[in-house]
């Protein structure tokens, strides 16, 4: 817990630095007469724990770690290692819409992971058994690992929502695209290819023109 | 008689926010609250005014030989025009039926025709804890349906709607956990004034403004397609004002006295497939009040929901 919320206090201080509302907000909080009170520790504290589970602030990891369902072994995706950017991919084994969506992930990753990109896959959901899990990824065939969450730590760090959600990482941890894979439920119905475009723009140089989308899917069961 | 019809026709809604995979189904079936990109609802209530109750707050639960009953048919559509826009349709069709000692009266008639648009203003894009799903919604009411100073028949049962353009605007917010959800729709509406005539000569009607609060919450067992629903809505309408007409002076001739109800109702949802739903309602308006210068009625009310998945 504390180590929890001294990640919190340092990621928010690095928010608000970047933001002109909230450092508005912090000049107040640290107004010099306030400090003799000690309301100001009371109320970072209570700001910090509130901004948190708003999920305002979300922990930067530097990487993922797991079990690789597929290959069986355990895995670790280090952010920093992928030359233009990590794609972290939460997956389900019972949703249709994921379910829906894995080839075109699949063909995803063997399209730009020889450009630059890593890939990994998700696997959060903690209503599916793992085994239940690991048969129906192994026979999808896919060409990228996908972890076992333990108790969603990882879909909590980013703030996954659905299956299948996506997120695109820099190699600082920097979140780039976040949202859904394209604009629709069914894969092939999709007119709108919304994480195709985010990575296509990353590898010309250019950051996303939509950092953000909406996601499609099953939420997730914490 | 007509806060009964409306409450029959609006009330019919209940919020079915069951777990299925891929959607969620609204019951605020003007509004889509899942993501989808056209939604069609079909509802029929079913009502029974078992009291009157003037301004002072006394009901009167009146004989047992008479009765006012209603089956009122509603047909809602929304559909996408955007990302976070909607424009939606809504379509009531009511039957209303009197009986007072031996005489007995029903007519079938068109209902107030309503319009809306809405916009996601919170959209559920990742995950929180606590931050809602957020919705703006704006409405205009057609006074399509035959208005009380319209009437034709002797117990006015062709009265069919308000007689006034009426515009809405609200609010849907809602958060939904594992099992539990919470809801909570305030919105505001202003009817403008019309003018018309008896034999009395001309006069205008203001009923003016009005709101209401709903709140609720539901339980999803198991997270599963089943979904139980509780829901409380009080209700405040300006009284009417009759008055001159403008080129007469505007001499208010009469002032309404306020308007007031409280809805208690439950409802059950279930998700048939992840683009079907059916549920059902019982709304109740005499549990709860204050209630002021308007009938109570109870209700039960289904609803049949499909949706189109983005």
């Amino acid at each position: 817990m504390r180590n929890k919320l001294k990640e919190c206090t340092t990621c928010i201080i690095h928010n608000i630095r970047r933001n002109r509302q909230l450092k508005f907000l912090s000049d107040l909080l640290f107004w010099t007469p306030w400090k003799g009170l000690g309301l100001k520790t009371v109320i970072t504290f209570g700001i910090t724990v509130a901004m948190c589970q708003m999920g305002f602030c979300f922990s930067e990891l530097k990487q993922i770690e797991g079990l690789d369902l597929i290959g069986g072994s355990s895995v670790r995706v280090e952010f920093k290692k992928a030359r233009l950017g990590t794609v972290v991919m939460f997956l389900s084994s019972r949703c249709p819409c994921s379910a829906s969506h894995q080839s075109t992930l699949d063909q995803l990753s063997k399209e730009f992971g020889p450009r630059g990109f890593r890939f990994v896959g998700i696997h959060s959901n903690a209503d599916e058994e793992v085994e239940a899990a690991r048969e129906h990824f192994k026979k999808s065939g896919l060409a990228f690992p996908v972890i076992q969450d333990k108790k969603s730590g990882i879909a909590d760090a980013l703030g996954a929502f659905k299956t299948p959600h996506v997120f695109v990482l820099a190699s600082n941890g920097e979140v780039l695209f976040q949202g859904g894979v394209d604009n629709s439920h069914v894969a092939n119905a999709a007119n709108k290819h919304y994480l195709q475009e985010a990575l296509a723009m990353i590898v010309d140089g250019k950051k996303p023109s939509q950092k953000e989308v909406r996601v499609l899917g099953c939420e997730i069961r914490r | 008689m007509i806060e009964f019809l409306t409450a029959l026709v609006l009330n019919g809604a209940n919020h079915a926010l069951a777990a299925a995979c891929c959607g969620k189904s609204s019951a605020a079936p003007f509004l889509m609250v899942g993501d989808d990109q056209m939604q069609l609802s079909l509802g029929l209530a079913l009502g029974n005014v078992v009291a009157h109750i003037a301004d002072d707050g006394v009901p009167n639960f009146g004989s047992s030989r008479n009765s006012e009953t209603s089956q009122a048919y509603k047909l809602d559509m929304a559909a996408l025009l955007s990302d976070r826009i909607q424009g939606g349709f809504s379509v009531p069709i009511a039957t209303y039926a009197v009986s007072r000692g031996n005489l007995q009266e029903a007519s079938t008639g068109l209902g107030d025709v309503r319009l809306s648009l809405g916009y996601e203003f919170l959209p559920s894009w990742s995950y929180s804890v606590w931050r809602p799903q957020g919705f703006l919604f704006t409405g205009l009411t057609l006074p399509t349906g035959r208005s009380y100073d319209g009437r034709r028949q002797v117990m006015a049962t062709d009265v069919t709607g308000t007689g006034y353009f009426t515009w809405t605007v609200g609010a849907l917010l809602l958060k939904k956990w594992t099992v539990w959800d919470v809801f909570l729709v305030p919105e505001t509406h202003y009817s403008f004034s019309r003018t018309t005539q008896d034999l009395g000569g001309a006069y205008t009607l203001s009923p003016g403004f009005g709101g209401s609060i709903g709140v609720g919450f539901g339980l999803s067992p198991g997270s599963g397609n089943l979904r139980f629903g509780f829901r409380l809505q009080p209700k405040l309408e300006q009284g009417l004002e009759v008055s001159t007409p403008a080129a007469a002076g505007n001499l208010v001739m009469s002032a309404g006295a306020v308007i007031a109800t409280c809805d208690t109702g439950i409802d059950a949802s279930y998700m048939m497939s992840s683009v079907d739903s059916v549920s059902v309602s019982y709304t109740d308006q005499t549990l709860l009040g204050p209630a002021m210068n308007t009938s109570l009625s109870r209700s039960l009310g289904i609803n049949f929901q499909h949706r189109w998945e983005r």
